[in-house]
C-alpha cells in the first residue's frame, strides 16, 4: 500500500498548514435516455477533483480543482496558501479526524491508479454495452407492440457509474471507498395512461431490467383496465410503495433534524428525545455495514461513521450531531450515512388487503418542507394511484395533493413490509418498507 | 484550447461517421460562502475544466466528455467515444424504432461564424477578497444578535463566472463569458417554545460584485428581524377563498413553475415524461387557449440586462432571442431547442438549449421570463386601497407542482391581512393552491412598469443526470382572485 493519493505533495501540506483534509474523487458514468420512444441521450463521461480544506491560523478555506496533474495539484495547494491569508478565522474549528478508528483503510495508489488506467475503460465498453441492452430491450417492446393494440410511448434511463473517494488528514485519516452504482427506470404512456417503475443497486448485472418494464407496463394495463373515478380529497387510509415511503420518510434525513437545532429550540422535536414518537414496531437507524445496506462508513472528512439508531422500538434515541456541536457540549458526535427501516417479512401486497377503503399510491412527486414547526411536507402522488375497497384494487383514481409530516405519520402506521434497497448517487442510500397509514391527509387534486 | 478543439472538431468531420458534431470547452469557477452567526462554516472556491463533445449520426447522439482537457490523446479517445457511442445508439434505435434525433435547419446567415458574448461587470468578484465578502454578512449579524428573540442567522454568498468555447461542424466560433452573484440569509427567532424566521432573497444577475454592494443587505436586517418576530405572534390563516396580492419577490417562483416549466417544449413533447414530468400546454392549445386573463402577457427575453438567462449564444450555437409567449392571455409560443423546434413546426429555435457544465449534454430550459408590467398606471398603495378583504404575500415560501404543471401549492416568507383598502395585521402558515391557468386566469391587476423587479432561480433542477441552470423572472405586484388559501 503506498499511503497517498496519486500527485499529492503530502510533505508540502504537512509543512505549510496547520491542519487539512485532502478529498479525491473520481467518476466514471454512463447513461443513455429514452422518451417518445427513441433515443435522446448518451452519455460518457469521465471526472476527477481535489478538494482541499487547509487550515492556518485557525483560518480556514477550501479549494478544488478538476485539473489532478502535479501541476495542478501544485496550483491549487499555492492558491489556498495564499487565499487563507484573506480568510477568517473558524470559530467552530475541530481539528481534522486522527484516524484512530480506520487504521484498516488506507489511501492507495493502488486503487487510484485502477480507476484510472485504461482497463476501466475496457470494462466500460461491456457496461455501454448492457446499458444499450436495457433500453434496446424496452424499445423492442414498443415495436412489438406497435402492431399490436398496445400503442406504447416510453421514457426512462439506464445509467452506470463508478466512484472512487479518498479522505485524507493532516492527522493521519486514511479512508478509501470503491462504489459502483447502477439505475434502471422506465415511464409507460398507454392510452392516455402513465405507470413507472425504477431499480437501483450497487451491480448493474442485479438490474432486472426486464421485470421493471414488465411491472410498468402491468400497472398501466390495469390503470387502464379498471378505469378511472374521480374522487374528493379527505383523510384516507392509504398503502404507500416502497418507493413512495422512501420518498416521504426520506426527507427528514434531509431537512436538518440535528442535535444542535434541538438544542436551541428550532426543530419540531424539541423535548423528544428518549420519548415516544413512532409505534413501538419502529425502529429506523444508520448502519454503514449492514448486510441490508452497505454503504460508506466515513463522512467526506474522514470521521467514522458506525451503527447509530434515530428511532428504536418507537423511540426518538437520538439525532445527528456534528463534531464540534459534540464537542461543545459533552455529546456523542455521529452522522447518518445510509438509512434503514428494520422490516419484516410481509409483501407489500399482503398490506393491500389490509385496506378497507383507501388509496394504493406508488410514488410520490415534488416533496418540499411547508412549516419546519411541525415538518408538515407537501406533495403529489404521480404514476399509479389505485382505489381501494375491502382489499381489492377497484380502480385508477385522479392524482392529489397532499400535506402532512411524517413525524405526525409515524404515529399512524398500522402495518409495514419487508424493506427494499434504493440506491442513490449522491443522497443517503436507503431501506424502506412499504407503509400502510391511517387518515393520510390528500388535502386537493388535480386534473388527471 | 483553440488548436485544441479545432483539432478534435476536424478529427470528427474528417472521420465522416457523423452528421453534425460539436465541441464544447468549458472552464466554470464558482464561489460559495456559507456563514452561521459570525462563524464562517464553509468557504470554498471550485475550479472545474473540461471539454464535452457532441456527435449526431444518423438521429441518435453520442455525448462523451472528459476533465484531461489538455491533451489530444484524452480529447481524441473521448471524441471516438461519442461517435462510438452514436453508431450504438443507431444501432438499437434501427431495430426498434423510427424515430429520430432531428436538427432545426440554420440557413449560412443563422450560423454564427464568430460569436462573442461577457457580461459587463465593473468588479470581477474573484478578485475581492474573502475578509469583505465575509464582512457583509457579519455585519448583518452584528446588527441583529441583541434583537428579542434572536437565535440564529444562516447567510450565503455565491459566485459563478464561466467562459466557454462553442465551435460546431456547421462553422460555429462561439465564445461566452457569464459572471452571476447571489446573496441571501435567514434569521431565525425563538420564543416561548416556538420559532420562526425571516430570509433576506437578494436577486440574483449576472453582474459583477457591484450588484452584491448595491443592494440593502445590511439595511434590510433590522426590519427582516423585527418581522420574524412579527411572525411568531401572528394568526394562522383560516382556510378559505381568498384575494391575494402577491409581490414579485414570491410571484417570481411560482411564474418559474407554473408558466416556464410547462411551456418548455421537450417537457411538452413527452421527453421529460420519466423524470421532470409532462406538461397540459399541449401544442394544439397554441394561439387558442387561454393561460391567463387578457391583462396577463408573458414575454421570454434572453438579452434582458442582467437576466440570469443571458448568456449571449445558447449550446446550439444560437443568439439570444426575445418572444412571447402568452399574449394577451393566449398560450402564443414555447420555449424551444433545435432538437425540438421543427416538431411543432417552427423554423427556427428559440435558443433555449443550456448544459449546466462542460460534461453534460445541453437540454431545453426555461429562458429569462416575465409577467409584463400592467398597461395601466397603478401603485401597490392604489392596489392595496382598491382590495377589500386580501392576503398580501413577500417572500419565497414552500413550492411544489404536479408533474403535468396543473396543481400547484405555494408558501411565502412574510404574509399581512388586508381590509377594506388597508393592511391590518400579520398572518403565518398561509399557503395558496391552483391549477395553474386558473390562477392566471383570476389576475385581474398589476401593477405598472414602475414596480417591475427582476428575481430569479438559481437551481433549477431538470434531466437525467440531474442539471441545474438559472434564469431570471421579473414581475409587477399582481392580485390575484379567490385563490384557495391555507390548506397544508
Amino acid at each position: 500500500m503506498i499511503k497517498s493519493i496519486k500527485n499529492f505533495n503530502f510533505k508540502h501540506a504537512d509543512s505549510n498548514f496547520d491542519d487539512y483534509i485532502i478529498k479525491y474523487q473520481k467518476l466514471e458514468r454512463g447513461l443513455t435516455r429514452f422518451a417518445s420512444n427513441m433515443l435522446t441521450q448518451n452519455i460518457v463521461q469521465e471526472k476527477d477533483s481535489i478538494i482541499f480544506t487547509g487550515y492556518k491560523d485557525r483560518k480556514k478555506i477550501t479549494l478544488s480543482t478538476n485539473n489532478t496533474t502535479t501541476e495542478g495539484i501544485n496550483d491549487l495547494l499555492a492558491r489556498t496558501q495564499e487565499m487563507l491569508k484573506y480568510s477568517l478565522e473558524d470559530l467552530e474549528y475541530v481539528p481534522s479526524y486522527d484516524g484512530s478508528e480506520n487504521n484498516e483503510n488506507e489511501v492507495s495508489n493502488e486503487v487510484s491508479n485502477e480507476v484510472t488506467t485504461d482497463k476501466a475503460s475496457e470494462k466500460d465498453e461491456q457496461e455501454k454495452f448492457l446499458r444499450m441492452k436495457m433500453v434496446g430491450a424496452a424499445l423492442s417492446k414498443v415495436r412489438t407492440d406497435a402492431n399490436s393494440p398496445l400503442n406504447l410511448n416510453i421514457s426512462g434511463t439506464a445509467e452506470s457509474a463508478k466512484q472512487f473517494v479518498a479522505v485524507a488528514t493532516k492527522n493521519g485519516a486514511r479512508r478509501f471507498l470503491k462504489r459502483s452504482f447502477a439505475e434502471y427506470s422506465n415511464t409507460i404512456e398507454y392510452a392516455g395512461e402513465r405507470a413507472a417503475l425504477k431499480m437501483s443497486c450497487n451491480k448493474e448485472t442485479d438490474i432486472d431490467y426486464l421485470n421493471v418494464f414488465d411491472s410498468a407496463l402491468e400497472d398501466v394495463k390495469l390503470i387502464v383496465k379498471k378505469g378511472k373515478r374521480s374522487f374528493d380529497p379527505g383523510r384516507y387510509d392509504v398503502l404507500l410503495s416502497s418507493r413512495a415511503t422512501s420518498d416521504f420518510m426520506g426527507v427528514l434525513f434531509s431537512y436538518g433534524l440535528d442535535r444542535r437545532s434541538y438544542d436551541e429550540g428550532h426543530s419540531p422535536l424539541v423535548g423528544k428525545i428518549k420519548s415516544k414518537i413512532a409505534d413501538s414496531s419502529i425502529s429506523i437507524y444508520t448502519d454503514p455495514l449492514s448486510s441490508k445496506l452497505s454503504s460508506a462508513n466515513f463522512t467526506s472528512e474522514g470521521r467514522p461513521i458506525k451503527k447509530h439508531y434515530f428511532i428504536k422500538d418507537g423511540i426518538l434515541e437520538d439525532l445527528p450531531t456534528s463534531p464540534f456541536w459534540a464537542n461543545k457540549n459533552n455529546l456523542k458526535e455521529w452522522s447518518m450515512g445510509n438509512i434503514i427501516w428494520e422490516d419484516n417479512n410481509i409483501f407489500e401486497k399482503d398490506l393491500l388487503k389490509q385496506i378497507k377503503r383507501g388509496f394504493y399510491i406508488k410514488e410520490f412527486w415534488y416533496i418540499r418542507m411547508v412549516r419546519k414547526n411541525d415538518f408538515t411536507l407537501t406533495g403529489m402522488t404521480r404514476n399509479g394511484i389505485f382505489y381501494v375497497e375491502d382489499g381489492e384494487i377497484v380502480s385508477s383514481s385522479n392524482h392529489f395533493r397532499w400535506n402532512e409530516s411524517p413525524l405526525s405519520v409515524l404515529n399512524r402506521i398500522v402495518a409495514f413490509s419487508k424493506g427494499y434497497e434504493r440506491r442513490s448517487f449522491g443522497g443517503f442510500d436507503n431501506y424502506f418498507p412499504a407503509i400502510l397509514v391511517k387518515d393520510f391527509y390528500l388535502s386537493s387534486k388535480t386534473g388527471f | 484550447m483553440d488548436k485544441l478543439l479545432l483539432e478534435v472538431l476536424n478529427f470528427l468531420v474528417a472521420s465522416g461517421k457523423i452528421d453534425y458534431a460539436d465541441v464544447r470547452y468549458r472552464e466554470t469557477f464558482t464561489e460559495d460562502i456559507i456563514t452561521s452567526n459570525n462563524v464562517l462554516k464553509n468557504y470554498n472556491n471550485h475550479d472545474d475544466r473540461g471539454v464535452g463533445i457532441r456527435v449526431l449520426k444518423d438521429g441518435c447522439w453520442g455525448f462523451a466528455s472528459t476533465s484531461k482537457f489538455n491533451d489530444i490523446d484524452s480529447l481524441l479517445k473521448y471524441a471516438n467515444i461519442a461517435i462510438e457511442i452514436a453508431k450504438q445508439a443507431s444501432y438499437f434505435q434501427n431495430h426498434n424504432s423510427s424515430n429520430r434525433i432531428k436538427l432545426t435547419k440554420l440557413t449560412a446567415d443563422q450560423i454564427i461564424r464568430e460569436g462573442k458574448y461577457k457580461t459587463p461587470i465593473v468588479i470581477d468578484p474573484f478578485k475581492v477578497t474573502a475578509k469583505d465578502k465575509l464582512n457583509i454578512l457579519f455585519a448583518v449579524h452584528e446588527n441583529v444578535k441583541n434583537k428579542q428573540g434572536f437565535k440564529r442567522i444562516d447567510g450565503t454568498m455565491k459566485f459563478k463566472k464561466f467562459h466557454q468555447f462553442f465551435y460546431s461542424s456547421e462553422g460555429s466560433r462561439i465564445e461566452n463569458e457569464i459572471y452571476l452573484n447571489d446573496v441571501s440569509y435567514t434569521i431565525t427567532v425563538v420564543e416561548d417554545g416556538d420559532f420562526q424566521s425571516r430570509t433576506f432573497f437578494g436577486i440574483p444577475k449576472t453582474a459583477g460584485f457591484e450588484w452584491i454592494l448595491a443592494q440593502p443587505i445590511v439595511e434590510d436586517s433590522t426590519r427582516l428581524a423585527e418581522e420574524a418576530l412579527i411572525k411568531l405572534k401572528a394568526s394562522k390563516v383560516t382556510p378559505a377563498k381568498r384575494d391575494l396580492i402577491i409581490l414579485p419577490s414570491n410571484l417570481h417562483l411560482t411564474i418559474h413553475e407554473s408558466v416556464g416549466h410547462p411551456t418548455e417544449l421537450d417537457r411538452v413533447l413527452g421527453w421529460e415524461a420519466n423524470f421532470a414530468g409532462t406538461s397540459f400546454a399541449t401544442p394544439e392549445k397554441k394561439g387558442n387557449f387561454q393561460y391567463g386573463s387578457d391583462i396577463v402577457n408573458f414575454r421570454a427575453d434572453n438579452n434582458l440586462s442582467g437576466g440570469l438567462a443571458t448568456i449571449g449564444f445558447d449550446d446550439d450555437g444560437i443568439p439570444s432571442k426575445s418572444f412571447d409567449i402568452i399574449k394577451d392571455g393566449i398560450l402564443v409560443g414555447y420555449s424551444t431547442t433545435r432538437e425540438t423546434a421543427h416538431l411543432i413546426g417552427e423554423s427556427e429555435s428559440m435558443g433555449c438549449n443550456r448544459a449546466d457544465s462542460y460534461a453534460l449534454m445541453p437540454i431545453n430550459r426555461i429562458p429569462n421570463l416575465s409577467l409584463m408590467p400592467g398597461k395601466k398606471l397603478l401603485t401597490l398603495e392604489e392596489l392595496i386601497a382598491d382590495t377589500e378583504d386580501a392576503i398580501l404575500i413577500d417572500g419565497r415560501g414552500s413550492f411544489s407542482i404536479d408533474q403535468q404543471r396543473l396543481n400547484f401549492q405555494f408558501g411565502g416568507d412574510f404574509f399581512q391581512e388586508i381590509k377594506n383598502g388597508k393592511i391590518v395585521g400579520p398572518l403565518r402558515d398561509v399557503t395558496y393552491q391552483a391549477i395553474s391557468y386558473e390562477f392566471w386566469r383570476s389576475c385581474d391587476a398589476i401593477c405598472d412598469q414602475r414596480f417591475w423587479q427582476t428575481h430569479g432561480t438559481l437551481n433549477c433542477g431538470k434531466g437525467e443526470p440531474s442539471q441545474t441552470q438559472h434564469m431570471t423572472h421579473g414581475a409587477s405586484p399582481a392580485r390575484f382572485r379567490n385563490i384557495s388559501v391555507g390548506g397544508a
